[in-house]
């Protein structure tokens, strides 16, 4: 269409009419226009090319995408072999944290209080705790002197409440850190409850396990609970048995008032029982529990005896200052009718579902560990272990198991007259690199220092009668130390060390365990 | 009486037009009776061709005058008039108006069989198409725009009854000398365009007549703004008749209107400005504005103007009101324009049609997709929001989310005053489509995010290619493919967002070229990807130059394509690089979530959250060995590799070339992003995703394989079967990843805190909650969350990305770590401050917590400020007993500072403008409606015809 205008275009432009070749030239504008499409022509060149060199041309183009095509496929293996081989991180932006130094809080330690029985001196008003005399305490705090009160209330009627003590927060700058140690004894001779009690005041606890006690014939157990906050405590006490865990009504959601002491028997939730084991679990405030034992045989006075908290449930328990003392005479008193339970014993829960195996290493403890043995106990139940034929001495006991497990243990004396007074030791908790011990009144008194760990360690008594002392504790073994009666000494180096202190005379049988300051106010990380 | 003209030719550079000129004139029938040629201080020979020419006068006009002031000049020397003499003419021609031989002829046939006639007008006719009336007679609307009456119409004596009109062109213009000196010649304040028209209007309001003449024909290379200028931009052109039209406006109006329309100007020249960007005329925005204020501020030129026409005036404008062009003759006339030579140099591109969605088989693809999609997360349906991994549920309010934008209080944590992630801006827009429950945008997105991807997959992949089945596979295999499926399965909504849009963006910035709408729709595509998954803004940045490289000529509508993107990010990165931690800014959207390491190796199987595609727990359930995984997912990539590298072999190896970089580009955004850690969530650090890079990766290599699988043709059918149901099968484990529970994402619970908290929250919206976690061994993490829980248009990359402290941290770290311990710390001077009324206490996840665990129970437990609630499925709870009315210190909102004003409003200018050039309306003319019965109305055909 273009070709045959073109020629008449420019012989028509010059006639000298000027409209008729303004409209021919506008036309062939317009088909100028419309030809256009007439391009796709073109493409028939190119079309044509790629026939003729098939063999040179053809051959190149080919091997020019070949090795485009290789390079293609090496950039992509060099990507990742690259990739590969970056290192791990090439930017870590960090995480931040805050370490933060709680301020230190007042101590806080509440001594378990007088010993207590139900009913009065005639035998009336058998469910009313009612206290006998004081129990006599001591304390003492680095770097400040502490503070003495009464809790302000309490179950007992006689209105003698336990003993709170307070060692107010640190002041600003203070390099040492505060410590504060407390523990009672008391000598009870009345009617039939007979003997020598002393405990280690301890803080306040969200979770408490006790070993010790019994409801059968003649035993009677109270539990005290004391809550020294300042709010309300809401406390759930779960007792195990030898027959496995006991359902108690009225043992859960136990409303502890702030200042107050709460005692109940533990025959009211669970009478007749062997070989009880208790966990008090509080929310809100925290409590300190305790159980008191008295035994009665027939009208014969067994003893009393104040438990203190043992370790929870762990793979590894160390019950350290097992002290046993005329082992003939407990031998040739225990075959009578009743007096089987002054058979030294261990008491194990295996808490859980899984049955436990577990091994039990008794030594002196002033020797190496040796082989025990092992024993299969059934999950949810407290065993009871004799211990029988160990020459006199004081021991250290070793429960290894697969399942954490709970452990404590008894031994007894009997006296001269014949009268038996008995002792519970729970496992203990390491103290620190500086322990604080206040040695309760009482007959003999022995600090005795184990060293569970695998490294010796040396530890720095202060406030002897005769002057410092430096003793050596082997790996694995301990050392008894006599101490004064109401001494207060400082401890160095006894990181990861157990601390427990026993008192043994006449009719007079009682252990401790010297426990650390809780966690609650070691650094912490804090992060966003 | 006799008749006496004066011819004034005025030239600046023009030479090239200036012989033909000068021939037009010595070929005139009737001779003017003096020539004056004027130089305007050409550059070229002009003044020599002037010279040699029978001017009768040579002048030299100062370098900057005007076409009006050029014949001021030529009047100094012209011979003094005949005192009163009404028959004296000037006749104005310009170096680039030649008349034909007639000409003059005509034009004093019409004046003198007329007295009234004071200026009449020739034919002007197109320099090179003299078939083409250039202007013929000019007037101007009831808004004062000037019209040219005639525009680039074929002539067929169509016009030729015109007489009268209201103004005529400068060029060829004769003109009665009494009248051009009464009047004062053109008014200094037109210096080009409307000129002529204005010196016409004036000629009418001071009783004479201006008319055409049809017969009288001059060449014209162009309008009077061309005046010595070899070419103008549609931009100046603009502007300078914009500039015209308002001088005209201001003199023109009574006195008492002046202040008004004095004040109107700069507003509607931001309406009109908008107008512009609809239209899709960037260029013509700057040059409003400019006038606008140029015009307010043009000092004397409009009073001497008004002095000016008040003196000549004679008869009222209501004399000349006929002559005006009612708006709607101006659109009609407007839409009737003929479309001639000029206008349609660009090449006209013929290409195939591409495959349309329905016949392309695109909505199989989308419905596949779409049924996948629900078996994936169907789940979600009916949720009123979706949390887990990177989620969390939205403000419940619209006006809450867009709260969240710009600069401003930085709700999360103890708090700070800082810049907005980006995706918080997507996120209120998302959540503004769900007005009535903004969460419900990320449920649908969820549920249609692979439909979604689909669409976007089949329109870019058309374009690419004209086969009738590529697109729809690659719909297919885009929307199932791991990156995005792995991306939802662990809440990655970013990373999600920037998969479904990247085949969008790609295709946009392909076709950025061509149009404003699609240069501004990938504008804004970039800020949304980029501001959803901030760490492929550097590949896209590295796209967008190779794109400018490949359209060079049209570079200009793709070189903003980063503003809005750039507009969006510039608080949050002055804020990050003034913080020291430039790295954070590649932070992921969305609540920080640790993600596994990947290798090298895992990421080039498309698994970026380790593992491999879930194959591992597959083959376990299937009683075969786990660590085959890795083996059997190359396996069933191996297709889609194959095909990818294929490309580089077969016919066309360059169209390969960009999409396998593109691969490589997403390769190395993912194992760059996944050696990073620039973030941190309690005591865990975060890296970055690396899912956005492996759907830019994916996007590479399917692109490739659509060109392998164009290039071999029908040879290709069985390897794109192959290619289908392999990767469709590789992704099994992935969509059934909720159906086996290995999914973080789940339906949203109504609440985020204890509901004892949500209830006191309904009532005390500042009410703080302390949210502690244990963090292994004695270490917490402790988080403050306010009101009803910190939602995702809360979270912060800048609180994320912190590596230190700031000083409210440390307070609320140091009130956690008191908290958690038995302390004397005064812990109530902090929570009354904070406004913490709760403490939530989660339970531990480890053993390596329970002991800090029961240490923080035990603390809080024992501390008197707190009341114990109880257990909730948060935690236990404790309540603050002295929480009163305490209101946490907040900041000023994103409206509350001047800078978060700016911030605000400079966003928000700019994406308005891009939406506005974005949106895909080219303004199809309207015509008059015709009134009157159907049967009245023109042939539809017509319509169509004149539509393109």
């Amino acid at each position: 269409m273009t070709d045959p205008t073109e020629p008449t275009n420019p012989a028509e432009r010059g006639g000298a009419e000027p409209v008729a070749p303004e409209s021919v030239a506008s036309e062939s504008v317009e088909s100028a226009a419309v030809a256009k499409p007439a391009k796709p022509a073109k493409p028939a060149k190119p079309a044509s090319k790629p026939v003729r060199p098939a063999s040179a041309r053809g051959a190149l183009v080919v091997g020019a995408r070949g090795i485009t095509g290789l390079v293609g496929v090496a950039v992509a293996v060099a990507a990742i072999l690259a990739a590969t081989v970056i290192p791990g991180q090439l930017h870590a932006a960090g995480v931040p944290s805050l370490e933060v130094s709680p301020v230190a809080a007042a101590q806080q330690r509440v001594c378990p209080g007088p010993v207590l029985r139900l009913g009065d001196d005639e035998g009336g008003q058998a469910t009313i705790p009612t206290s006998i005399g004081r129990a006599a305490a001591v304390f003492q705090s680095i770097p400040r002197t502490s503070e003495s009160s009464d809790l302000t209330s309490t179950d007992n009627v006689a209105g003698v409440a336990p003993l709170l003590l307070t060692l107010p927060p640190e002041d600003a700058g203070e390099t040492t850190p505060p410590a504060l140690a407390g523990s009672q004894s008391q000598v009870v001779d009345a009617g039939d409850i007979v003997g020598f009690a002393t405990a280690e005041c301890s803080e306040a606890n969200g979770d408490t396990w006790l070993v010790g006690g019994a409801t059968d014939v003649g035993r009677a157990t109270l539990i005290t609970i004391s809550n020294p906050t300042t709010v309300i405590a809401t406390v759930a006490m779960t007792l195990y048995s030898e027959t496995g865990e006991i359902a108690a009504p009225g043992a859960t959601g136990v409303v502890v008032p702030p200042g107050a002491q709460r005692i109940f028997s533990l025959a009211g939730f669970a009478p007749d029982i062997v070989s009880p084991v208790v966990r008090v679990q509080s929310r809100g405030g925290q409590v300190v529990a305790n159980l008191q034992q008295s035994v009665v045989r027939t009208l014969a006075p067994g003893g009393v005896d104040i438990v203190g908290a043992t370790d929870g449930p762990s793979r590894s328990t160390t019950i350290p200052g097992l002290v046993l003392s005329g082992s003939d005479a407990v031998a040739a008193a225990q075959g009578a009718e009743g007096y089987e339970d002054l058979q030294s014993v261990l008491r194990v829960l295996v808490p859980g579902d899984t049955d436990a195996n577990i091994t039990v290493r008794i030594a002196l403890e002033t020797a190496p560990a040796e082989d025990g043995f092992t024993l299969e106990l059934d999950a949810g139940r407290v065993t009871e272990i004799p211990l029988p034929g160990l020459a006199d001495g004081a021991y250290t006991v070793t429960v290894d198991s697969d399942v954490p497990v709970v452990a404590g243990a008894r031994s007894s004396i009997v006296g001269e007259t014949g009268r038996s007074e008995f002792a519970w030791v729970g496992s203990a908790s390491s103290l620190g690199d500086t322990g604080l011990v206040s040695v309760a009144a009482g007959p003999a008194p022995v600090l005795h220092l184990t060293n569970p760990t695998d490294a010796e360690a040396t530890v720095t008594i202060a406030g002897l009668v005769g002057g410092d002392l430096t003793v050596r504790v082997p790996a694995g073994r301990g050392v008894a130390t006599p101490v004064a009666s109401g001494a207060d000494l400082v401890l160095h180096g006894t990181a990861g060390l157990l601390a427990t202190v026993t008192y043994l005379g006449a009719g007079a049988f009682g252990a401790f365990h010297v426990t650390p300051p809780g966690p609650g106010s070691s650094d912490i990380t804090v992060y966003r | 009486m006799q008749q006496r003209v004066t011819a004034i030719l005025v030239a600046r550079s023009g030479a090239e037009y200036l012989h033909r000129t000068l021939a037009a004139i010595d070929a005139q029938t009737v001779r003017p009776d003096f020539f004056i040629g004027v130089d305007a201080s050409s550059a070229d020979e002009s003044a020599a061709l002037l010279a040699s020419s029978g001017a009768a006068q040579l002048v030299t006009a100062p370098a900057k005058s005007t076409f009006g002031q050029g014949v001021a000049a030529a009047l100094h020397v012209a011979p003094s008039p005949v005192a009163g003499s009404d028959n004296e003419w000037l006749w104005l021609l310009a170096h680039d108006n030649a008349p034909e031989p007639t000409a003059l002829a005509q034009l004093f046939a019409a004046v003198e069989i007329a007295p009234s006639v004071s200026v009449a007008g020739p034919k002007l006719m197109r320099w090179h198409q003299a078939d083409v009336i250039a202007e013929f007679g000019e007037s101007m609307t009831d808004f004062g725009t000037s019209v040219r009456l005639v525009d680039g119409e074929l002539d067929q004596a169509q016009h030729d009854v015109q007489n009268d009109v209201l103004g005529v062109a400068a060029a060829g213009m004769l003109v009665r000398r009494s009248v051009w000196t009464a009047l004062g010649g053109f008014d200094p304040g037109l210096p080009s365009t409307d000129a002529a028209l204005d010196f016409s209007i004036r000629a009418r309001l001071a009783g004479h007549r201006v008319v055409v003449v049809p017969g009288a024909r001059v060449a014209s290379a162009g309008g009077p703004q061309h005046f010595g200028r070899t070419s103008t931009s549609i931009a100046r052109r603009t502007r300078i008749s914009r500039a015209a039209q308002l001088h005209r406006r201001l003199v023109y109006a009574p006195a008492f209107a002046l202040p008004l329309h004095w004040v109107a100007l700069v507003p509607l020249a931001i309406i009109r400005s908008i107008v512009h960007l609809l239209a899709k005329r960037p260029g013509a925005v700057a040059g409003e504005l400019v006038t606008a204020f140029a015009t307010a501020f043009s000092g004397m030129a409009v009073g001497r103007a008004r002095r000016n026409l008040r003196r000549t005036k004679t008869v009222g404008w209501r004399a000349i009101a006929p002559l005006r062009l009612s708006w709607r003759q101006a659109r009609e006339q407007r839409s009737n324009r003929y479309v001639g030579g000029e206008s349609s140099s660009e090449p006209t591109v013929y290409a195939d049609e591409p495959v349309g969605f329905i016949s392309g088989g695109g909505l199989w693809a989308v419905v596949s997709a779409g049924i996948v999609g629900l078996v994936a997360f169907g789940a979600l349906i009916g949720a009123t929001s979706a949390v887990g991994g990177g989620l969390l549920p939205l403000a419940h309010r619209v006006s809450a989310l867009w709260a969240n934008v710009g600069y401003g209080w930085r709700d999360i944590g103890a708090g700070f005053t800082g810049a907005a992630d980006p995706f918080a801006a997507v996120l209120a827009f998302g959540g503004t489509l769900f007005f009535w429950n903004p969460s419900t945008a990320v449920v649908v997105f969820y549920v249609f995010a692979l439909p979604l991807a689909a669409v976007g997959a089949f329109f870019s992949a058309r374009h690419f290619t004209v086969s009738t089945w590529i697109p729809a596979l690659a719909a297919l295999l885009w929307a199932v493919s791991p990156p995005l499926l792995g991306s939802l399965d662990t809440g990655h909504l970013g990373a999600a967002v920037a998969h479904v849009l990247l085949p969008w963006f790609v295709l946009l910035l392909a076709r950025g070229g061509l149009s404003w709408a699609s240069g501004a729709g990938a504008a804004l595509l970039f800020a949304v990807i980029g501001a959803s998954a901030p760490v492929l803004v550097p590949a896209l940045l590295i796209i967008w130059i190779a794109a400018l490289a490949a359209h060079p000529t049209s570079a200009h509508r793709l070189l903003g394509v980063p503003i809005p993107a750039a507009a969006l990010f510039a608080p949050l990165v002055i804020d990050q690089l003034i913080r020291g931690t430039p790295l954070g800014l590649l932070a992921d959207p969305g609540v920080p979530t640790p993600a596994g390491t990947d290798s090298a190796a895992q990421l080039a199987l498309g698994s970026a959250e380790g593992g491999s595609l879930g194959w591992t727990d597959v083959l376990i359930g299937l009683a075969l060995p786990g660590p085959a995984a890795p083996i059997v997912v190359a396996a069933l990539l191996l297709p889609l590799a194959a095909l990818a590298v294929l490309g580089l072999f077969v016919r066309g190896p360059r169209r390969a070339i960009p999409p396998l970089g593109l691969a490589l580009l997403g390769y190395a955004t993912a194992v760059l992003a996944s050696r990073v850690e620039v973030a941190s969530i309690g005591a865990a650090p975060v890296g970055v995703w690396a899912g956005s890079g492996l759907s830019l990766f994916w996007l590479g290599l399917l692109g490739a394989a659509i060109v392998a699988l164009d290039a071999i043709g029908r040879v290709g059918r069985g390897g794109a079967v192959l290619l289908g149901v392999a990767s469709v099968l590789v992704c099994v484990p992935l969509i059934a990843a909720t159906l086996l529970g290995t999914t973080v994402v789940r339906p949203g619970p109504d609440r985020l805190l204890p509901a004892f908290v949500d209830a006191e929250a309904t009532s005390r919206a500042g009410v703080g909650t302390l949210v502690i976690t244990p963090a292994g061994d004695e270490a917490i993490s402790a988080t403050l969350q306010r009101g009803r829980g910190t939602l995702l248009d809360d979270q912060s990359t800048l609180d994320a990305t912190a590596t230190s402290l700031s000083e409210a941290d440390v307070r609320l770290a140091n009130l956690a770590g008191n908290l958690a311990s038995r302390s004397g710390y005064d812990s109530a001077v902090d929570l009354d401050d904070l406004a913490i009324g709760f403490v939530v206490l989660a339970e531990p996840t480890g053993d390596a917590s329970d002991a800090v665990f029961t240490r923080t129970r035990e603390a809080l437990d024992g501390n008197a400020l707190f009341v114990p609630v109880g257990e909730t499925t948060n935690g236990l709870l404790w309540r603050y007993s002295g929480s009163g009315d305490a209101v946490g210190s907040t900041g000023p909102s994103n409206t509350g500072t001047p800078l978060g004003l700016i911030v605000l409003g400079g966003q928000g200018l700019v994406f308005a403008l891009t939406v506005l050039l974005a949106i895909p309306t080219s303004l199809p003319r309207r015509r008059a409606p015709v009134r009157g019965r159907e049967t009245e109305e023109p042939a539809t055909t017509f319509d169509e015809d004149t539509d393109d």
